[in-house]
């Protein structure tokens, strides 16, 4: 059926980078093996590793799909090797934190899922503390810094384990978790070791000099949110798994009047914004779209840009109305936040969420 | 009140010999490092109207444990050195001295103790340098005893070792081993190495490679590819000041998937530290191996790798840009040579494209692609076309490689390592070129349409096809194209894909997540369908318009749906199997009753 075996290929995509999608197309081709070969261990495993993959380039959805395999014959976990065991309860983790991406998912069917984890963690040795603090995020995405709150610091009584985040993104949640809760001064200093170079790893520093940018505005430290902004974009420049940061990058350029530095990183990334199922991360991207192309109308009404072919409005010369480009990304993004809004039960994101993603500081 | 660590001697010499150095045989470098590090220090003494000579007197009875003399006429040894030196575990002469311009090769003061793992007493004899000492005897043994006295004999410049075998390591006295591991570890060290048994000698001293004139003469390939056991393409010297690294950089003949397994041949200060250092050179560059001595970097206690911090770091770099350096001039000097090198390492190379825009640009047009028209380079597919297509996975390009093919249009299957991830970077910085993803919907619009005589039956056909075909989420179509030979084309859809997997996985879930995937189910419904083209260029196909048997029809019908997913490598789940054999089965029975 394919020119390669399972192994093969899941050894093939062991060389490339997580946040490749490659990994994940050969981890599906792998998959499609294992459907064939009969034997279910293989089967999960390659589940497994589309999962990761998925979830690593933000293809949500299909890790979702994936997992929801895993869940429905849990058994077959003990039938893997031990490393690829601690592989998919780790990505369990991380695609619970990306499961609040998706506004299809209501919040109690998460909450569940989280129960569920639990359970499974809990059958291996892993305690509460990552589930603690997978609400805390959950509650963060979602608006609510009161439950936010109460998960962190409940997820700070508890003992760190093999689930625990390394020590870089622990510290850089902590820095979400001050911003949120208005204290700016506090998120600056607990990010002093990760921008000092002491903390690091594969996400950390490069998300942390994005979120960073809100704060430092709202404390009116323009020179140091340009150094932020100078060190941090060529980190997560064509990152398909940080169009999160990216976005905030973009819109700090259009806020400083680089409207053309803007459009290049614009035309850089959208395609990865096209390729993911991550929704908030698109949302992000939707929002920086629509305030460039606002601000970019102010002086002209038509511009060059380089659109990938499967955009909506795709044309081959390259030439688009301003304020074409600006409607369709407004009119998405809206679409997108009330999703949000309707199911997290508030105006988070059609609100605060879309003022900080504007770097709107201030009344 | 402080007191002293007790050392169990015994012990240390197990984890000498069991967990720091590979085995009881480096006890032979490590007497070769303090034999050049001896001379070494005599010459840094401005002493040089000597000979510098290490002669090693090997004796092996017919009866009785075999025994050594290992010999220098180096700086020798003062009754203080000894003292100091001999008697005090971890404590290297060498170490005093470090900061000042002698090349020591050795630092950890625990050489001689590797001795002990091949013998159970050591005797060193020794006179110094300095004006007046006298002749000293140090005997030390494995228990941790040792004696020092004065011999009244006054015995010529440097030192002797005299070591006796212990009865489990006469293997480690046997002539040819001590010769081929002193020739082993100590051929390029620019010292005369004398080795003495019953008759015989055998000197040891060798040319290294990095002092060869011509590294890329068939001489010295020749004797490269001994010493590195594998083929070789071509060698340059490569050099890393820093590191006072100077080597010759040999590029393997091998595929790249062998070279792997292949480590480079590193020397520190003109000794083998290792033939198994394999992290001295970039991942990438892994079709290159290297012969090379070095002299500042540091090594670890074992002295058979390095430690690996800045400089090492530093020094990996260096010599990473110092191989792409020799590529792009050999693509620029030697394009033949630099062809025939792609030939065998396109994959490295395409690694390090991804990664470095300058190469890519520059070699980008010699990277070898499959095709629809065969493999081509990058250089050749441009000759006829700026537009290419690519799919990124093998099966994919597999799934439609015959069609393409036989509409003589191009097709670049880049499911290989890194080819779509090279083809995106390019895509960036070529505008000449339209890369893009092949859209397999756009391409079968380019099907023919059935002419008007055949229409009514083509068009029933489609409708019976759809009746069957579109509960599986999949819409069939009666169009003519090439190959004639292919009576059905499957076209997969990503978004059905998906939906066709949510469903599956569905059926087996519990509420909780088979509610989520009907939730996620529903974002995607507007999704489009994957597509069965009909052939109607092939007999078979024309046949089953006529058929006036539904049953019989609907069967082949499901065999050819079924058979073009096999075709193509498409998902084929539990339902699409029975089909087929449903299929077949009922084509069986259809054949046995008429």
């Amino acid at each position: 059926m394919s020119e390669y075996t399972i192994e093969e290929l899941l050894d093939q995509a062991e060389d490339y980078e997580l946040y490749d999608v490659q990994p994940f197309l050969l981890a599906q081709q792998a998959e499609k093996l294992a459907e064939a070969s009969g034997r279910p261990e293989d089967l999960f495993l390659t589940k497994a590793k589309v999962a990761q993959y998925a979830s690593h380039v933000d293809k949500i959805e299909e890790a979702m799909v994936a997992v929801a395999w895993c869940f429905a014959n849990r058994e077959l976990l003990d039938e893997i090797d031990p490393q690829d065991q601690y592989r998919f309860l780790w990505m369990l983790k991380n695609l619970l934190r990306k499961a609040v991406d998706l506004p299809a998912i209501r919040l109690e069917q998460i909450e569940r899922v989280m129960q569920q984890t639990a359970e499974w963690y809990d059958e291996y040795g892993i305690g509460d503390q990552v589930i603690h603090l997978l609400r805390a995020q959950r509650s963060l995405i979602i608006g609510d810094t009161e439950s936010m709150r109460q998960h962190w610091e409940t997820a700070r009584t508890l003992p760190r384990d093999s689930m625990s985040d390394c020590l870089a993104c622990e510290a850089d949640h902590r820095v979400h978790f001050c911003i949120a809760l208005d204290d700016d001064e506090q998120a600056l200093e607990i990010a002093k070791p990760i921008l000092e170079g002491e903390l690091s790893c594969s996400t950390v520093p490069h998300r942390t000099y994005s979120t960073l940018l809100y704060p430092l505005l709202r404390l009116g430290r323009l020179d140091q949110a340009r150094q932020m902004h100078q060190a941090g974009y060529p980190k997560v420049h064509r990152r398909v798994d940080l169009v999160d940061p990216v976005a905030l990058h973009i819109a700090f350029d259009v806020r400083e009047g680089n409207t053309q530095q803007a459009l290049e990183r614009f035309e850089a990334n959208v395609h990865n914004f096209m390729e993911i199922t991550a929704y908030t991360d698109r949302y992000s991207f939707l929002v920086a779209a629509e305030f460039l192309f606002e601000v970019l109308g102010q002086d002209q009404s038509n511009c060059s840009v380089t659109l990938p072919k499967n955009f909506p409005l795709h044309r081959e010369d390259g030439q688009y109305e301003t304020a074409t480009l600006r409607e369709y990304f407004r009119a998405e993004a809206q679409q997108l936040a009330e999703k949000f809004d309707r199911r997290n039960g508030n105006d988070h994101y059609s609100n605060q969420h879309r003022k900080e993603l504007r770097l709107e500081v201030g009344a | 009140m402080s007191e002293n660590f007790q050392v169990n001697l015994g012990g240390l010499i197990d984890i000498l010999a069991n967990h720091l150095y590979s085995g009881p045989q480096v006890y032979l470098r490590e007497l070769l490092q303090n034999a050049t590090d001896a001379i070494r220090a005599r010459k840094a003494k401005g002493d040089v109207d000597f000979d510098p000579t290490i002669r090693i007197e090997l004796v092996t009875p017919e009866s009785g444990p075999p025994t050594m003399v290992f010999e220098d006429n180096g700086v020798g040894l003062t009754e203080d050195d000894v003292l100091r030196f001999l008697s005090t575990v971890g404590q290297s002469s060498k170490r005093q001295i470090l900061d000042r311009d002698v090349d020591f090769i050795g630092r950890f003061g625990i050489g001689l103790l590797s001795c002990f793992m091949v013998c159970e007493e050591i005797v060193v004899i020794s006179r110094s340098l300095t004006p007046g000492s006298p002749t000293i005897r140090w005997t030390g043994r494995g228990d941790g005893t040792y004696e020092v006295e004065q011999l009244p004999s006054e015995a010529a410049i440097g030192t002797q070792v005299f070591i006796r075998s212990s009865v489990d390591a006469y293997e480690f006295f046997d002539p040819k081993f001590v010769g081929d591991s002193l020739a082993r570890y100590g051929e390029f060290l620019g010292v005369a190495i004398e080795l003495h048994h019953g008759g015989d000698v055998r000197r040891i001293d060798s040319t290294p490679p990095w002092e060869d004139d011509d590294c890329s003469s068939d001489d010295a390939i020749e004797d490269a590819s001994k010493r590195l056991g594998g083929k070789i393409l071509d060698a340059f010297p490569i050099q890393v000041e820093s590191a006072g690294l100077n080597g010759v950089a040999y590029i393997t003949r091998d595929s790249s998937a062998m070279a792997t397994q292949r480590p480079h041949v590193v020397y520190l200060k003109r000794m083998l530290l290792s033939d198994q250092i394999n992290n001295l050179l970039p991942e990438w560059a892994f079709f290159v191996r290297l012969i090379a001595n070095v002299e500042n970097l540091h090594p670890t206690a074992s002295r058979e790798t390095f430690v690996e911090d800045y400089e090492f770091e530093a020094t990996r770099e260096a010599l990473g840009a110092a191989i792409r350096q020799y590529l792009l001039q050999l693509s620029h000097e030697s394009p033949e040579q630099f062809r025939i090198l792609l030939s065998v390492h396109h994959g490295a190379i395409k690694t390090l494209c991804v990664d470095d825009d300058e190469c890519l640009k520059l070699f980008a047009n010699w990277l070898p692609f499959e095709t629809t028209l065969g493999r081509m380079t990058l250089g050749e597919i441009r000759k006829r076309t700026p537009r290419l297509p690519y799919t990124s996975t093998v099966d994919q390009f597999r799934a439609i490689e015959a069609v393409v093919q036989a509409q003589g249009r191009l097709l670049i299957n880049a499911g290989y390592t890194h080819d779509t991830e090279v083809l995106n970077r390019l895509a960036e910085v070529d505008d000449e070129l339209d890369i893009h993803a092949f859209d397999s919907q756009r391409f079968v619009e380019s099907f023919e349409s059935i002419d008007a005589n055949d229409a009514e039956q083509a068009e029933q056909l489609t409708e019976h096809a759809n009746a069957l075909l579109m509960p599986r989420d999949c819409e069939a179509d009666v169009v003519r194209f090439a190959p004639k030979d292919l009576p059905a084309l499957f076209v997969h859809n990503e978004a059905a894909d998906f939906l066709k997997s949510i469903r599956q996985t569905r059926e087996q879930s519990d509420e909780l997540w088979a509610g989520m995937l009907e939730q996620i189910a529903d974002e995607n419904e507007a999704a489009a369908y994957a597509r069965l083209f009909l052939n109607w260029n092939h007999p078979l196909i024309r046949r089953i318009a006529v058929i006036e048997n539904p049953e019989l029809r609907d069967r082949l019908i499901d065999v050819l749906y079924a058979q073009s997913l096999l075709q193509g490598r498409h998902r084929m789940d539990a339902q699409e199997r029975e089909l087929l054999s449903r299929g077949i089965l009922s084509l069986v029975d259809f054949a046995t009753q008429t």
